[in-house]
């Protein structure tokens, strides 16, 4: 039996990269050093996102594919949350394209508020939801 | 938590820094020699590196935000959240192996392992073994303890943080590999059941030469994997159709059929990824120790009481141990004979056979059962080629075995055994020990506890087993070293 022992599991980076995508988006200035590494590590995350979704589609299993897996299913999450309306709109894969679309571009063009308002959305529920996934029980009652 | 203020958050934060470093200090104290020196370093330098990141990050914080004291608040939350959580892992999952630690008996057979490990490893590692209350074996394993956590506190961090973060984590020199086996403590006086070990230490080798990843890409098999798709997607939720007053919700509803499609691959991926690494395990452990190993892992399931069904971590009992008895036969060459080993090996195969075609796989188990049978063969002689240096086989057995074994049925422990080429004493084979204890304990116990006088309890005569193999492995390696 192996048992795992991360200190820092991967939710909880995920939280950080999230945060720091976030501190730079609300600070305006995405020139700094700082908010360029933050929004590169946003758009590495949104690439991860992406090769979860091609081997999910695949059903390919890769050296590096669970972690690719977990971000997959933290996006599709954040979709449910965010954009998902029955009947109408149920497939991620264009949401979460004009995200990476935005990451890519917000750097070079002058910011658009829809492409700063879509990515703090979805870069919040990320951060809330990895947060989420590494806290603890309150309390444990066995009887 | 969100009623809570940024104070409260770093008051408890220094206060469960504060009392981390002094239980690592009190549990270090604690510790019988040789100590977990590597492991108690690496400790101190995650909870240095939080305190660091924290306060840098603050101090960075501070001078950003500086017009707008909500969302510094909110972020000064958020920081020390983290660094509280990370607390929390260093409490929950590590601090347990330091207390466990010092209640360790004598351990006589760990310079053989220390030495094993060395044959597949160049890399530095520190080796601790655990007694556990949980009855169970386990590898717990990480390369690059603690500097790869600082590593990352460092990639979130500012310029000033990093750099400070840097600092800290290039004064310590840590070896590659820190690495805990455990084992039920209920079996410390058992040379014959710790045997297990075996399989753990094969999860060692896997990490360091990195089987898990030659053996991939893997493609899930289709049709179970449709098949479990359909299912969870028409799987009902929250209730009936009535009580919701209209269709009836189902997964697929809540979650689209993406969302579902998307947290089935990551359970199967997770559960393929567990179940080759056991297999891995269980190759390099019958290779490494032979027949023991399936008697040593035969032994365990049962003392557990194990059902033989799938779990998310493990295969079936029964298709674990037709692998290890087809690897034995098959490519190891035994039961080609009618030795007393073969004959009570050859015994078990139609009966764990059964089992194996017994054992029932539903939804993610059955994704993964037909993966890896499909892939099996290519699976295997992908794993071989790792430790088919060291394998015992049948020819290795025969020629090692049966002189220890004479020796320990007449109650000596067999240190030594001759060497004909040589023409002198030599130190006996480890392994060659483990199997003669395994052999006489199957086929011969009556005639080994017939030497007792009639008043010793049977099991205490096996414990007498058990003190000449520990006898006979720590003195062996003794000699070996000397040599």
């Amino acid at each position: 039996m192996i048992r795992s022992r991360e200190v820092i599991p991967t939710s909880l980076e995920h939280a950080l990269i999230a945060n720091r995508v976030l501190v730079a988006l609300a600070s305006g200035d995405l020139t700094s050093q700082e908010s360029q590494d933050a929004m590169e590590d946003g758009l590495r995350f949104l690439k991860s996102v992406l090769k979860g979704e091609e081997l999910t589609a695949s059903r390919s299993v890769e050296a590096d594919s669970y972690k690719a897996a977990l971000a997959y299913g933290e996006g599709v999450k954040a979709f449910e949350l965010v954009e998902y309306k029955p009947g109408q709109n149920e497939n991620p894969t264009t949401y979460l394209q004009a995200l990476l679309k935005y990451a890519s571009t917000i750097r070079e063009q002058p910011r658009t508020e829809e492409a700063v308002q879509k990515l703090t959305g979805f870069f919040q529920i990320i951060r809330d939801l990895a947060l989420e996934a590494t806290e603890r029980p309150i309390e444990t009652v066995n009887w | 938590m969100q009623g809570i203020d940024q104070k409260t958050y770093l008051d408890v934060f220094e206060q469960k820094l504060y009392s981390l470093r002094k239980l690592v200090q009190d549990l270090q104290r604690g510790l019988p020699p040789p100590q977990p020196e590597q492991f108690i370093q690496g400790l101190n330098l995650i909870i240095d590196a939080v305190e660091t990141f924290l306060s840098c990050r603050i101090a960075s914080l501070q001078g950003a935000l500086a017009g707008n004291s909500d969302a510094l608040a909110a972020q000064i939350a958020f920081h020390a959240k983290v660094a509280l959580q990370v607390l929390g892992s260093v409490h929950e999952q590590c601090l347990p192996l330091l207390h466990a630690e010092s209640q360790h008996n004598e351990y006589l057979f760990k310079p053989s392992i220390d030495r094993a490990v060395g044959l597949f490893t160049k890399s530095g590692f520190e080796l601790t073994l655990i007694p556990d209350f949980q009855y169970n074996y386990a590898f717990d394993g990480k390369e690059n303890f603690a500097t790869r956590e600082v590593e990352l506190l460092e990639r979130h961090s500012d310029p000033d943080t990093k750099a400070a973060l840097a600092k800290l984590r290039n004064e310590a020199a840590l070896k590659q590999w820190i690495v805990f086996l455990h084992f039920p403590v209920a079996e410390r006086d058992s040379a014959l059941k710790l045997c297990v070990l075996a399989h753990e230490l094969g999860h060692f080798v896997d990490e360091t030469n990195k089987i898990y990843r030659e053996l991939l890409p893997l493609e899930l098999d289709k049709t179970s994997f449709d098949e479990l798709v359909n299912a969870r997607c028409n799987t009902p939720a929250y209730g009936s159709a009535a009580a919701s007053g209209g269709a009836q919700l189902t997964f697929e509803t809540i979650f689209t059929r993406t969302g579902v499609q998307a947290r089935c691959y990551l359970s199967c991926n997770e559960m393929l990824d567990r179940w080759i690494r056991e297999i891995i395990a269980d190759i390099l452990a019958a290779h490494a120790i032979g027949p023991a190993s399936y008697f040593a892992f035969n032994d365990f399931l049962a003392c557990m009481g194990a059902e033989n069904a799938t779990s998310n971590s493990h295969p079936a009992p029964a298709f674990r141990l037709q692998l290890i008895l087809k690897e034995l036969k098959d490519t190891m060459g035994y039961m080609n004979s009618a030795s007393a080993i073969d004959s009570v090996l050859s015994e078990a195969i139609p009966r764990v056979a059964a089992g194996a075609a017994d054992a029932k796989y539903r939804d993610e188990a059955k994704v993964v059962h037909k993966t890896i049978d499909r892939n099996l063969a290519s699976l295997l002689a992908k794993i071989r080629p790792v430790v088919s240096e060291y394998s015992f086989g049948a020819s290795n057995y025969r020629s090692t075995v049966p002189k220890i074994l004479e020796r320990l049925r007449r109650g000596i422990a067999p240190i030594e055994v001759l060497d004909e080429v040589q023409g002198q004493m030599s130190a006996a084979s480890v392994v060659g020990i483990l199997n003669a204890g395994w052999e006489l304990y199957k086929t011969d116990r009556a005639g080994f506890y017939g030497k007792f006088k009639d008043d010793v309890p049977e099991l205490e005569r096996l414990g007498s087993l058990n003190h000449l193999l520990f006898k006979a492995v720590e003195a062996s390696e003794v000699k070996r070293r000397w040599k």
